[in-house]
């Protein structure tokens, strides 16, 4: 019971944030009858739409390089967080024990 | 026992949270009908998972607006703009897709705000899931080393030891 409320409240919350993101999004969704005029939606033949065979160049690179792109992202970000936590974790436990009076460190 | 098995439950669900990001982060690799249904999959797996980090969201929600300097603090900035991002994907999502809900007879138009709004927050949803498991790395280098890791080092460790005691007998 107790976890059937929990999952209801998560469900509730998402979908009151999800209602106000679109409310906030939707008013600045103008161009979509530019594009449908342009007859190149849904079309099949790219990914956007957009009627050019090969928008981004996505069309030409292997699944691997894609996934390298992605973890890569997520690799410099997790690296980055480690070393810059470890810094500051460092910096702040010499400023927490740094002794004002002999200058030296307790 | 419990905690072990809370521990190994969550170091399992996380693993599979990630790797399921990761490949739902690839649609053209995967293929759109493959990125729409492992996205779904992978938002409940995301309410099982703060199922089981409920006592952690209780808790620090209140304390947000102590005035302490906790890393606590960070963790929970860090999960809500996670949580947003990851919202923002699946709604944006919603209103692109072209599988999920074609399937049970709804047919989205195209829209390239809902596009951009898409990519954008999956790229932030990555970016934030990064500094996620950064911030834990303490806790995901430790049950790695205990479950997976540790396991398998006994696992060669033990086979000298028992062929040394079948080779004393002999």
């Amino acid at each position: 019971m107790k976890t059937l409320l929990r999952i209801v409240a998560i469900l509730t919350v998402s979908t009151l944030l999800g209602l106000a993101m679109y409310c906030i999004v939707q008013p600045f969704n103008t161009n979509v009858t530019v594009f449908q005029g342009m007859g190149g939606v849904a079309q099949g033949t790219t990914y956007d739409g957009t009627g050019n065979p090969n928008p981004h160049g996505h069309l030409q690179r292997s699944a691997f390089s894609m996934l390298g792109d992605v973890l890569i992202k997520f690799i410099i970000t997790f690296v980055g967080v480690v070393v810059l936590k470890t810094v500051i974790a460092r910096v702040l436990s010499r400023i927490m024990t740094y002794n004002a009076n002999t200058g030296n460190r307790r | 026992m419990s905690t072990i098995n809370t521990t190994k439950t969550n170091l399992f669900l996380d693993i599979a949270l990630f790797l399921a990001f990761v490949l739902a982060m690839v649609p053209h690799a995967t293929g759109i009908p493959v990125h729409e249904w492992l996205s779904l999959a992978f938002a409940a797996t995301i309410v099982v998972h703060l199922l089981l980090h409920w006592e952690w969201i209780v808790g620090v929600t209140p304390k947000f607006f102590a005035r302490l300097f906790h890393e606590s603090r960070l963790n929970f900035v860090i999960d809500v703009v996670f949580f947003l991002a990851l919202i923002m994907a699946m709604v944006s999502g919603f209103l692109i897709s072209k599988a999920a809900l074609p399937a049970i007879g709804i047919q989205p138009a195209f829209s390239i705000v809902w596009r951009q709004a898409h990519r954008i927050s999956a790229e932030v949803a990555l970016i934030t899931l990064g500094i996620h498991c950064g911030m834990h790395i303490k806790w995901i280098a430790q049950n790695a080393k205990r479950t997976l890791i540790g396991p398998v080092v006994r696992l060669f460790r033990k086979q000298p030891v028992a062929e040394r005691a079948a080779g004393g007998k002999k």
